[in-house]
């Protein structure tokens, strides 16, 4: 099984719009990857690439060994929850099964069956009818039932009602486990994937910015009271972003232990507080960063 | 593909079924209508059948392709099924597919339909029937039946060009009314090319060019679709270069179809045919007074010898009864593109040999400067070749004609007719003016040159300066019945023959008969009685005079004698082709001492025995599909006689069918001499 992903200069345009700026990453197989990223950063043009729905305008893909060449072959080997799932309006949702069925050669329609049983999903209901907790389970069961090596996740739990969500996520978390696969998931909260993905991509400004091994955030991410002598604080080069400014002092979170130890060791800077980060905060904290990366990249742009 | 094919036959499900339904109910529809107010309902039925035959299958593949075209280019079905495992390409080329067997099995119903309920569709736009009477349907046949077939036919294409179009654009008003545009275009065309082909079959070859533009906007628009669906299903950088390869791809079966039809054209205009005047006399004026066939020897000689032809390139080649052609002037005429950008510019030559075995050809062709038609005087002879003269004024009737041993090109301008003599090197020397063709020119042309004279007052006596100079003096045997139509004071008598003049003369019980006056002052009477047979109008290629009244020949050889009256309307109706209600027309080509020979409408030479008019020879002419069409769909009117199509010439006649050139010998030996 070959379930590795790799990204070199990836690059997508929409007119002048340049939303992929040179994208540049590595999944190894069974990893499982959090991306992160603002709306309109690129996280579902990316994932439309790896399945070869969009061509890069430059770049090297490989995904599970093959590049993305026009064929569609890559999707046998794919597993994609798309944000808004979309089915035919006129079957269904067995129905729609039974379709993808007849491509997917893999498809296993016991394992399909087991899915609708476990999410409770009436699959006898049309689709034209269903809730957009239905669909999401259905795209959910799509995307496990032919068994594919890498799973792509678009916000996977993106308007789902908690129990609905509670049951996707743990259908997630139940596939996770000693599959081998290797799974990206895109989700604005990613604190709920906290336990799950051993690695955080942060996407901003159409680059992978930052990535961060979760473990390591677990363990170095920290939290930091400060105070500046002369009123000014470091920008760049430390991966730190301020939580609040309140007066003679200001707060930090950094999200390793060597931008914590620099931060610290600034010149002008005193710090007078530091606690360990829970991974939760921290990784609602990514995105603060993912701004920070993204507005350095502007100013750099326009200089 | 099979998978996706039937995914889209279940997307398309409900307009197809819309459509099916709506076809079927619009048959009882129509004749409702028709009752409703006051007509026969079978008007209302044949009013809808032809809607859906020309107007309705073609819209129905149109509709059908562009829905899904556009349908899956967007969302929700396009999110829905981008997820499969297939490529853009194949995806694009089932679901499109399908929408064009959707379309045909709509076309079918219809056909089946169609076919049973109105016997007035089957037969006009189906059926082969015989001849029919009505000259309405002759016409229409040619070209109904070619738009109503491609419009079947060019289903599919609709289908495929409107869901390309619809998917590229990601509209289906768009893309249908392109893939309309474009298809429509291309069946229009080719419509007219075939319509084209059957109207003027001897000289406009288009099935090849269908198959050919078929075959190349299919291959197109199937492109175009792949390259799109690869393309754009990605969203990948298009560009100026792309975007322009895709409307070029499009656009190139409607191009094709317009330069085969532009081809078509500049054959038909170019069109083969045998640039020369029938016979040995002005043709195409007004009336026909020549009743007397004068040509110099010389003329004579190499006229028949052979026949000027203007080829499908507009070049000019004379040819042989062998079969040997010697090129007398290159290609000319416009390219296919040229008539489809401005037009079509027929191609008018006329050719007459002088009396000096020279060839003159007024040509009135393309202008270089590509503004209409120029008229250009060409001569030469069979040694150098033809070589422009110098240009003439752009008569639409203008041509060369040969009065006699005079040369000179004949034309209306300025509300009357003018005649304008040449000398030999196609210098104008003389030029006159006629408020009427031929009789005035004639006159003056033939007194001119010694042969014609003129009638005493009493009528008792002709005088004519003979074409040596002498002048010569004949006491007629009765009184002579002059041209009460002449404008001389002193009326002139048409001379005929080569040593001889001819005059009407009555006897004293009023009993009219034919004074030939010898040129060395002999007297001889002929022919008493058959008073309405004078004058002798028509002349054959070789100079024997004739005509045709009540079903009766009255002929004179060349030399001079007079054959027994020849019955002639047993022989015709015995000879008509099958099914033919009428006789079949006919032409008299030779007259010889003792026999006759026909060209029938039906294709036929035939010899008659003067006198008894017992056939004597009995020749089928190859075939010809402009023949076969006229016969098949036509009243019978005689335009294939017309003398494009044959020349007569001293040992047999030319006949070209269009495609190829034949020789047939008198006695009914037919040659091929070769490609057309």
């Amino acid at each position: 099984m070959n379930g590795s992903i790799q990204l070199e200069g990836v690059v997508r345009r929409f007119g002048k719009r340049e939303v992929l700026r040179a994208v540049t990453a590595r999944a190894e197989p069974g990893k499982v990857i959090g991306l992160l990223g603002r709306n309109g950063e690129g996280k579902s043009t990316l994932f439309k690439i790896l399945l070869d729905m969009l061509a890069a305008d430059a770049g090297r893909i490989s995904i599970g060994g093959m590049s993305p060449d026009g064929s569609g072959r890559i999707r046998q080997k794919v597993g994609y929850m798309p944000e808004r799932p979309e089915f035919h309006g006129f079957m269904t949702i067995e129905e729609a099964f039974a379709l993808r069925g007849r491509f997917f050669e893999k498809w296993d329609r016991r394992r399909a069956s087991e899915l609708a049983k476990r999410l409770e999903l009436d699959v006898r209901a049309p689709v034209a009818g269903a809730s957009k907790g239905m669909l999401g389970k259905a795209a959910m069961i799509c995307a496990l039932a032919h068994n594919p090596e890498i799973l792509l996740l678009d916000e996977p739990t993106s308007g789902l009602d908690p129990i609905v969500r509670d049951g996707v996520l743990g259908e997630i978390i139940r596939e996770l486990h000693g599959s081998g696969k290797t799974i990206v998931v895109s989700n604005h909260r990613m604190e709920e994937m906290g336990g799950l993905i051993d690695e955080v991509w942060v996407l901003a400004g159409g680059r992978i910015v930052a990535t961060h091994e979760v473990e390591r955030l677990r363990t170095e991410a920290c939290r930091l009271v400060a105070r500046a002598k002369n009123g000014a604080y470091p920008a760049t080069g430390l991966r730190v972003v301020e939580l609040s400014n309140d007066g003679p002092l200001s707060e930090w979170a950094a999200f390793d232990s060597d931008s914590a130890d620099r931060f610290s060791k600034a010149w002008g800077i005193e710090a007078i507080e530091r606690e360990p980060l829970p991974l939760e905060t921290s990784l609602k904290l990514l995105l603060k960063e993912a701004d920070a990366a993204a507005s350095e990249e502007t100013e750099a742009h326009h200089a | 593909m099979l998978e996706i094919a039937k995914l889209q036959f279940r997307k398309n499900r409900l307009p197809f079924v819309g459509m099916a339904a709506t076809l079927v109910a619009s048959v009882p529809f129509g004749a409702a209508v028709a009752l409703l107010s006051g007509h026969p309902g079978r008007f209302g039925v044949d009013s809808m059948l032809y809607f859906w035959s020309f107007i309705g299958l073609p819209l129905i593949a149109v509709l059908l392709g562009s829905s899904a075209g556009a349908a899956n280019a967007n969302d929700p079905l396009r999110s829905a099924e981008e997820i499969l495992p297939v490529s853009d390409g194949r995806a694009a080329f089932a679901s499109a597919g399908t929408s064009a067997l959707q379309a045909l099995l709509l076309g079918a119903l219809f056909l089946g339909l169609a076919f049973v309920v109105s016997a007035q569709w089957r037969e006009s736009l189906v059926l082969v029937v015989p001849p029919s009477e009505s000259w309405l349907r002759a016409i229409e046949a040619p070209i109904m039946r070619p738009m109503f077939w491609l419009c079947v036919g060019g289903i599919p294409l609709f289908a495929i060009s409107s869901f390309a179009a619809a998917w590229t654009v990601r509209n289906g008003v768009a893309g249908g009314f392109l893939g309309m545009v474009a298809i429509g275009a291309m069946v229009l065309s080719l419509a007219a090319g075939l319509a084209m082909q059957l109207f003027y079959a001897y000289r406009a070859p288009f099935g090849a060019s269908l198959i050919g533009v078929l075959f190349a906007a299919s291959a197109s628009t199937l492109w175009a679709l792949g390259r799109a669906a690869r393309w754009l299903g990605r969203r990948e950088a298009m560009g100026w270069r792309r975007w322009a390869a895709l409307a070029a791809a499009f656009a190139f079966g409607p191009a094709c179809s317009a330069l085969a039809l532009g081809r078509s054209w500049t054959r038909v205009n170019a069109g083969i045919s045998f640039a020369h005047l029938s016979d040995s006399e002005q043709t195409v004026l007004p009336s026909r007074p020549a009743h007397f066939s004068l040509s110099p020897e010389a003329a004579r000689r190499v006229e028949l010898s052979g026949a000027v032809m203007r080829g499908f390139d507009g070049g000019i080649v004379f040819v042989r009864p062998d079969g040997s052609r010697k090129p007398l002037a290159a290609a000319a005429g416009r390219t296919a593109l040229a008539t489809v950008l401005e037009g079509p510019a027929e191609m008018r030559d006329h050719a007459i040999w002088d009396a000096y075995g020279k060839l003159w050809i007024s040509r009135a062709m393309p202008g270089r400067d590509g503004k209409g038609l120029v008229a250009e005087l060409w001569r030469g002879d069979l040694e150098s070749g033809l070589r422009h003269q110098k240009p003439l004024p752009n008569y639409w009737s203008n041509q060369m004609i040969r009065v006699g041993e005079a040369i000179g090109s004949f034309g209306w301008t300025e509300n009357r007719y003018e005649f304008v003599r040449f000398d030999e090197t196609g210098r104008a020397v003389a030029k006159t003016n006629y408020d009427y063709a031929s009789a005035g020119l004639m006159l003056d042309e033939w007194f001119r040159q010694g042969y014609a004279g003129t009638v005493s007052a009493d009528r008792a006596s002709f005088s004519a300066t003979l074409p040596d100079g002498t002048r010569r003096k004949w006491r007629l045997p009765g009184e002579a019945r002059v041209d009460d139509a002449s404008e001389r004071e002193r009326v002139a008598v048409r001379a005929f023959g080569r040593s001889f003049f001819a005059i009407e003369v009555a006897d004293a019980h009023g009993e009219a008969f034919l004074a030939l006056l010898d040129f060395d002052g002999g007297v001889r009477s002929v022919w008493r009685g058959e008073r309405s047979a004078w004058p002798l109008q028509e002349a054959t290629a070789r100079g024997g005079l004739y005509s045709i009244r009540d079903g009766t020949v009255f002929a004179m050889s060349p030399e001079g004698d007079f054959l027994p009256k020849t019955p002639i309307r047993a022989v015709a109706e015995a000879v008509a082709a099958p099914g033919s209600v009428r006789p079949a027309p006919h032409r008299l080509l030779r007259v010889e001492r003792d026999r006759l020979w026909f060209l029938l409408s039906s294709g036929r030479l035939i010899a008659l025995r003067a006198g008894d008019g017992a056939v004597l020879s009995d020749a089928k002419l190859p075939e010809s599909a402009m023949f076969a069409a006229m016969n098949r769909d036509y009243e019978r009117r005689p335009l294939f006689l017309e003398e494009r199509a044959w020349k007569a010439v001293e040992s047999g006649l030319f006949w070209h069918t269009g495609r190829r050139l034949y020789f047939v010998e008198w006695g009914g030996a037919v040659r091929d001499l070769g490609g057309a």
